[in-house]
C-alpha cells in the first residue's frame, strides 16, 4: 500500500519537475513581486519611517527664531524640509508634489514668542494635500514639536525643552526582532503564489478529467480516497516546498530571519501547503468547466488574500474587517508566519495557526472527496 | 463470462442506459454499436466500474463489479476513447505509474512494460516524453496502459478515432493478436468495417437499449433483414419510375442492370422476377448479396441524425 501511495505521489512530483520553465516561473514570479513589495514596504525597521515626509517651508519672517524653528524641523527624523516662496509652496501642494507646506508669516518669531507670555497667538498657515492625510498628520506633529521647542528654549534658555522624553521600545520575543515589511511581503506573496499554483493544479485536474485520466484511475482497483489523498499529498509537498524556497529567497535578498521557532515555521508551512492543496482539490471537485471555475476561484482567492492581510498588514484595514479576516485561512497563515519570523514567537504560538489551517484542509478535502466528479460530462 | 443484468443509468431526466442485459462469452470480441448518444460509453463505463449504475449489475465470472470492485477491476483493462496518459511524462514513467495501480512494481512491472511496449511497437521511444509523440503513438501507448496488467477482459472505447491508416492497421493487428490469445474484448466504434473484421458478436444500441444482437452471420442472414438483389438484363427495361415491383422496397435501373432491396428473398424474389418477365425483361442472371452491417445498423436505429 505504501509502495503504491509513494508511486502515486511520485508521479505528481515528476510532472512538476518535468517542465523546468514552468517550475522556474512558479518560483520566480512570487520572489519578484515580493521583492518589489518588500522594497516598497521597507526592510527590517529600526523604528524610523521608511521614507520621510517632505515639508515645504516658506520663511517670510526671516528672524533668528523662525530660522531656529526650521533648523529644528530639519533635525526631525520624520520629515525632510525644503524651503521656497509661499506661492511655490502652495503650487507644490496643489500639484501633489509635497504633502504639506507651512508659511511662517512676517513677524511670526516675535509674535509667537510674545504669545508664550500672554500675548495674542499668531496664525501659522499649514497647507496640506487632502489625499495625503497620514503624511499631513506626521508633518503637523513635527512642526508642532519644532516650533514649541524653539519658543520654550527662547524663554527658559534650556536645550531640552520638553518636560519628558519618549523612550521607544518594540515588544517582541527577541531583543533583535523588529517589524520587517519585506518579511511580511514574502509571507503574503508566498501564500498568493501557492493559491494561484493550486488554481493551476485544479485546472490541470479538470483537464485530466476531460482527457479521461480520472476515469482510467477510477477503473483501477485502487480506492477513490487513496487516489485523492495521494493527489493531495503530492500537491501539499510541492506547495510547502515552493513556499519554503520563496521564503528562503527573501531571507537571502533582504536579510530577514526566522527569529522564532523554525519547527513552528515548518509546521505552518506544512499545514499551509495542505490547506492550499485541498483548495485546489475542492475547486477541481466542484468545478464544471475550466473557464467558470477559473473566474470564480480568482475572485474568491483575491478576496481572501486582501482580507487576510497577504498584500498589506491587516492592521491597516478598517476595524470592522478585522474579525471577518479571521474567517479566511490566509489571515491565520500570515499571522502565523509573522509570529515565527519577525515577532520571534515559539512553537506554542504556531499551534493555533497550524491547527486552523489543518482544519480548513480537512474540511475542504472531505467536501472535495464527497463531491469529486471522476467522469467527463456524460456523452 | 461477462454478464450484464438490468443495467440502468440516469442523468437527470435522461435515461442514458435503460435496463440493459446481455452476456459476452469468454474469448470473443464483442462489438457494441450505436449512434451518438445511444449510451455505449455509459454502458462500458459501468462495466469498467468508472460510473456507478443506478440499477442492475455487472459480473465477471460471477464477481460483481459493484460489490467486489477491486477484485473485478483487477481483471479488466480499460482503454478510454480519450488519450488518458500524462503528456509530460515519458512512456515508461506513464507505464510505471499505471502499473502501480494494478500492483505491478519492480522487476514484475519492468517485464510487463517491456512486453506491452513490444506489442504496441514503442520500445525504442520508451524514454521520450509523450508530448513529443505523434497522435498514433499516443493512441498506441493509450492501449499499452490497458494491456499492462494482462487483464482477462479488455474494453476499448473507439480506439481508432482520428488515427492514420497505418496506425489503425497496427491497432487492429494488436487487437487480433489479443483475440487469438483468448482475451475477451468489448469494442465500441462507429466504423462498421472494423466490427465486421474483428468481432464475432455484435449488439446495436439505441436510446439506452439493445435493438439488435447476435453473432454477425446470424444478424446478416436474418430473414427480417434487407437483402440487395442485382438483376442483369439482355437490353434495357422500360419501366416507369413509379412502378411498384412486388416485394421490393426500392429499385433503380441503369442500362441493363436493375438493382433493388427486399426484406424476404424466400417469399418475394420469385414474385418480383415473374413481374419483371411479364413486363418485358429478358433476365440473364440474378445476384443476391447479404445485408451489410451498415444496412442492419440503419434499419435498427433509423436514419435520422442524432447530433
Amino acid at each position: 500500500m505504501l509502495q503504491l501511495f509513494l508511486q502515486l505521489v511520485k508521479k505528481d512530483l515528476l510532472i512538476f519537475f518535468a517542465d523546468k520553465k514552468a517550475m522556474i516561473i512558479t518560483l520566480a514570479v512570487p520572489i519578484g513581486i515580493a521583492s518589489f513589495l518588500g522594497s516598497v514596504m521597507g526592510g527590517a525597521s529600526d523604528g524610523k519611517l521608511p521614507n520621510k515626509v517632505t515639508v515645504m517651508v516658506s520663511d517670510q519672517d526671516g528672524s533668528a527664531t523662525t530660522k531656529a524653528m526650521i533648523q529644528k524641523l530639519r533635525e526631525s527624523n520624520t520629515v525632510s524640509v525644503k524651503e521656497g516662496a509661499a506661492q511655490i509652496a502652495e503650487e507644490k501642494v496643489k500639484s501633489g508634489d509635497v504633502a504639506v507646506a507651512i508659511i511662517l508669516p512676517r513677524g511670526f518669531g516675535a509674535s509667537s514668542s510674545a504669545a508664550m507670555q500672554g500675548g495674542e497667538a499668531p496664525s501659522l498657515p499649514v497647507i496640506s494635500d487632502p489625499s495625503k492625510s497620514v503624511e499631513a498628520q506626521v508633518a503637523k506633529g513635527a512642526i508642532m514639536q519644532s516650533v514649541t521647542s524653539v519658543l520654550v528654549k527662547n524663554i527658559y534658555g534650556r536645550a531640552e525643552v520638553l518636560p519628558f522624553k519618549i523612550e521607544e521600545k518594540t515588544q517582541t520575543n527577541t531583543d533583535t526582532a523588529k517589524w520587517s515589511g519585506s518579511a511580511h511581503a514574502f509571507a503574503g506573496m508566498g501564500i498568493q503564489a501557492l493559491f494561484f499554483g493550486a488554481l493551476e493544479a485544479a485546472m490541470l485536474m479538470m483537464r485530466d478529467r476531460r482527457n479521461g485520466i480520472w476515469s482510467r484511475l477510477r477503473a483501477s482497483p485502487v480506492s477513490r480516497w487513496t487516489l485523492l489523498f495521494a493527489r493531495l499529498t503530492g500537491s501539499a509537498i510541492l506547495s510547502t516546498l515552493t513556499y519554503c524556497i520563496v521564503f528562503a529567497s527573501g531571507m537571502a535578498i533582504f536579510g530577514f530571519r526566522i527569529n522564532g521557532s523554525i519547527v513552528g515555521f515548518g509546521l505552518i508551512a506544512l499545514t499551509l501547503g495542505a490547506m492550499v492543496a485541498a483548495t485546489g482539490l475542492f475547486i477541481a471537485a466542484l468545478g464544471k468547466t475550466e473557464q467558470q471555475s477559473r473566474g470564480l476561484s480568482i475572485l474568491v482567492i483575491l478576496s481572501m488574500l486582501l482580507l487576510g492581510g497577504a498584500w498589506f498588514p491587516a492592521f491597516l484595514m478598517p476595524s470592522w474587517i478585522q474579525p471577518v479576516s479571521y474567517l479566511t485561512p490566509v489571515r491565520w497563515a500570515v499571522d502565523g508566519v509573522d509570529a515565527m519570523t519577525w515577532r520571534g514567537e515559539g512553537l506554542a504560538q504556531a499551534i493555533p495557526a497550524a491547527g486552523v489551517l489543518a482544519a480548513f484542509a480537512l474540511v475542504l478535502t472531505l467536501v472535495a472527496g464527497a463531491r469529486f466528479r471522476w467522469e467527463p460530462e456524460a456523452k | 463470462m461477462l454478464t450484464v443484468t438490468g443495467l440502468t443509468k440516469r442523468y437527470g431526466e435522461i435515461k442514458a442506459v435503460d435496463g440493459l442485459s446481455f452476456e459476452v462469452p469468454k474469448g470473443i470480441c464483442f462489438g457494441l454499436l450505436g449512434p451518438n448518444g445511444a449510451g455505449k460509453t455509459t454502458t462500458i463505463s459501468m462495466i469498467a466500474g468508472t460510473v456507478d449504475p443506478d440499477g442492475g449489475d455487472v459480473t465477471l465470472d460471477g464477481v460483481s463489479v459493484a460489490q467486489r470492485s477491486a477484485e473485478a477491476k483487477q481483471r479488466i483493462g480499460y482503454v478510454p476513447q480519450e488519450l488518458a496518459i500524462y503528456e509530460d511524462l515519458s512512456a515508461i514513467a506513464n507505464l510505471h505509474f499505471f502499473g502501480a495501480l494494478y500492483g505491478l512494481f519492480g522487476a514484475d512491472c519492468d517485464r510487463a512494460i517491456d512486453r506491452v511496449l513490444e506489442v504496441v511497437g514503442l520500445a525504442d521511444r520508451a524514454r521520450e516524453p509523450v508530448k513529443r509523440f505523434s497522435g498514433g503513438m499516443k493512441r498506441r501507448l493509450n492501449i499499452a496502459v490497458g494491456l499492462l496488467h494482462d487483464p482477462e477482459l479488455m474494453i476499448f472505447d473507439e480506439p481508432t478515432v482520428g488515427v492514420d491508416p497505418q496506425t489503425r492497421n497496427a491497432i487492429f493487428e494488436t487487437l487480433t493478436a489479443l483475440r487469438e490469445q483468448g482475451k475477451t474484448l468489448i469494442y465500441t466504434t462507429h466504423y462498421m468495417e472494423e466490427v465486421e473484421r474483428l468481432c464475432q458478436e455484435v449488439a446495436i444500441m439505441d436510446h439506452g437499449r439493445i435493438v439488435a444482437q447476435g453473432d454477425l452471420r446470424t444478424l446478416k442472414n436474418s430473414d427480417s433483414k434487407v437483402k440487395e438483389v442485382s438483376v442483369y438484363l439482355h437490353g434495357a427495361i422500360d419501366l416507369p419510375s413509379e412502378t411498384a415491383i412486388p416485394g421490393v422496397l426500392n429499385w433503380n435501373a441503369e442500362d441493363t442492370l436493375l438493382r433493388f432491396e427486399m426484406e424476404d428473398l424466400g417469399v418475394s424474389l420469385a414474385a418480383a422476377l415473374t413481374f419483371l418477365c411479364h413486363n418485358g425483361a429478358a433476365i440473364i442472371s440474378v445476384r443476391t448479396a447479404e445485408a451489410s452491417l451498415e444496412q442492419i445498423f440503419l434499419q435498427a436505429t433509423g436514419k435520422s441524425l442524432r447530433d
